[in-house]
């Protein structure tokens, strides 16, 4: 018996970790295609966020959305700080400084929203 | 007068008086506010409103007159300055003035200086909204023009000079350091008195929509 063997067959007192029956995901489904409609759907409430506002988001910043929501959804802390700064961006460019806006058309669509 | 937002909804939202009070810790005054200007409040403001004026509920209606007694740094200035700013910015004063009148908030205190302050603030607040900003017309360092026929302006507290104006709202900052001898010339008596009719006038009215009292003066 070597070295290594014996040092396996050692009792730990842990319980064994055993791997259970079936897979981790249902069969069958794409995780892939999951994960894209997840992108698509927080892809339109983004957008539909920024339209509310009364300006239409342009092809140019719906790419830029797409992206923000790739990094938003990334493990990496740095893609994470991109994505907030890529949100405080559209925001600004849509939220607020809109031409044409003023205080009253705003009164009317928070009335317009608050009916909802 | 007719509000275009509720004080609740302008408090809340950053593109209005959102960033005016941030922080838990101008929760007290937003309550206060909210209840000012006849909202209604949610059972856990009306335990802090009760906590700061003793009464049980809130008005209902908006009030006529503020008395403040506070101490330095509470934020006294910076809320009412909040309030000064809903009134001529956020509420369409058109059905109450003639063609042609303009309405008037007022800050008076003391000095100019003293009023110029506290004036400083609510012209912050109202630079800082892209939506307020957009109705100035013209500033000078005493006042601000506004495109809803309101003027913000500042005075020194001299009973002589306040009658005359259409007041919206009358801010009476640092009133404790007002004269109150019996032979000043500018006795804070004759003072209040001077406010509460220019802002007051329209309780004197007949009409009973007008006894409501949508005017108020408030006192630092």
């Amino acid at each position: 018996m070597s070295v290594m063997a014996s040092a396996i067959d050692q009792p730990t007192g842990q319980p064994t970790r055993r791997r259970g029956p079936g897979r981790p995901f249902q069969k069958g489904v794409s995780q892939s295609a999951k994960f894209a409609a997840t992108r698509e759907k927080m892809e339109r409430e983004f957008i539909a966020d920024l339209e509310e506002y009364g300006r239409k988001v342009s092809s140019a910043d719906r790419l830029l959305v797409a992206r923000y929501i790739v990094l938003l959804r990334s493990r990496s802390h740095s893609d994470t700080n991109t994505a907030l700064k890529v949100r405080e961006s559209l925001i600004t460019k849509y939220c607020t400084n809109q031409p044409g806006m003023t205080l009253e058309k705003y009164a009317a669509l928070q009335a317009a929203k608050d009916a909802k | 007068m007719r509000p275009l937002f509720t004080m609740r909804a302008a408090l809340d939202d950053p593109m209005l008086l959102g960033d005016a009070m941030k922080g838990d810790s101008w929760d007290a005054w937003r309550t206060l506010l909210i209840a000012s200007v006849g909202e209604e409040l949610t059972p856990a403001e009306r335990v802090v409103f009760k906590t700061f004026t003793g009464r049980d509920a809130e008005a209902g209606k908006m009030l006529d007159t503020w008395l403040t007694v506070a101490g330095r740094r509470s934020g006294k200035t910076t809320a009412i300055a909040a309030l000064t700013v809903y009134l001529s910015c956020l509420c369409d004063w058109s059905d109450t003035l003639n063609l042609g009148e303009r309405g008037v908030a007022l800050y008076l205190a003391p000095t100019v200086d003293q009023a110029s302050r506290a004036f400083g603030y609510a012209r912050g607040f109202i630079e800082h909204s892209s939506l307020m900003s957009a109705l100035v017309v013209s500033r000078t360092q005493t006042s601000i023009e506004l495109s809803n026929g309101i003027d913000i302006e500042i005075a020194a507290a001299n009973w002589r000079f306040v009658r005359g104006a259409t007041c919206v709202c009358c801010v009476l900052d640092e009133s404790a350091f007002l004269r109150n001898e019996a032979e000043s010339a500018n006795r804070d008596e004759d003072l209040v008195h001077r406010i509460e009719a220019v802002v007051d006038h329209d309780r004197r009215s007949d009409d009973p929509d007008l006894v409501a009292g949508n005017r108020s003066w408030c006192c630092l």
